[in-house]
């Protein structure tokens, strides 16, 4: 009986580990994957955002300087999308394969 | 019939023989023990076939459980791996279209897919498991 119970046991905790295993492949995949088009939207909203480099930078402070927000709202048009993205990016690192106790949720 | 008459010949034969070397009352004690122990012998080999039998009767429970759950835990697993891929679809289409909506809306599904746990029902799906009623994943 003591070896079934063993089995069982051994059985149950490697269920656990397949499906630990599972989990932490399919967080990890998909923050990858949106990592990846995190990272591509970023360069693609800041071309837009800054078009010419240091220039755009300098006529964006000017504009600051002389009491106009850095950003007009053509340019938040393209932050505020870029923004949901990076929220959603972040939920997903967030998320959590175990909890406190160390139970798979 | 005539067999058993033979054999019952023999074994008194037998016993006139050791009677030669024991006293007759420590030869049918010798063969009483001797049946005895051959009795014996055959519950222990009945008891272990019966060991033998529950032995093989739970490790088949074992393992038909740890197979049903593995099954269930796969089919899980690749039906959110399907809905993830389908999301990233969108997400590709909104990159190839310059969507920024599509785009959004694609990384909020993987996210909300994702961040739910896929165990959420494990306590119901075991008590329906237990209870042997039929599954439909």
């Amino acid at each position: 009986m003591k070896a079934i119970k063993a089995i069982a046991t051994y059985k149950q905790t490697l269920l656990s580990l397949n499906a630990l295993q599972r989990r932490a492949n399919e967080i990890s995949g998909a923050v990858e994957r949106a990592g990846d088009v995190y990272e591509r939207e970023y360069h693609s909203a800041h071309s837009i955002l800054f078009p010419w480099g240091i220039f755009s930078r300098v006529k964006r402070t000017i504009r600051r300087v002389l009491g106009r927000p850095f950003f007009n709202e053509q340019d938040l048009h393209v932050i505020a999308p870029f923004l949901q993205m990076a929220a959603e990016l972040a939920q997903l690192v967030d998320t959590k394969p175990l909890n406190e106790e160390g139970e798979i949720i | 019939m005539k067999h058993n008459k033979v054999i019952h010949g023999t074994v008194v034969n037998a016993m006139g023989s050791v009677g030669k070397y024991m006293p007759a009352p420590d030869v049918l004690a010798f063969f009483n023990n001797l049946v005895s122990a051959f009795r014996e012998e055959q519950q222990t080999q009945r008891d272990l076939a019966e060991i033998g039998a529950k032995r093989d009767l739970l490790i088949a429970e074992v393992t038909r459980r740890y197979d049903l759950y593995q099954s269930v835990f796969n089919n899980i697993f690749t039906e959110r791996k399907h809905a993830v891929d389908k999301h990233f679809e969108l997400v590709e289409r909104g990159i190839a279209t310059n969507n920024k909506d599509l785009i959004v809306h694609g990384l909020q599904g993987i996210s909300t897919i994702v961040a739910s746990s896929p165990f959420a029902n494990i306590q119901e799906l075991s008590k329906l498991m237990e209870s042997g009623q039929r599954l439909e994943i």
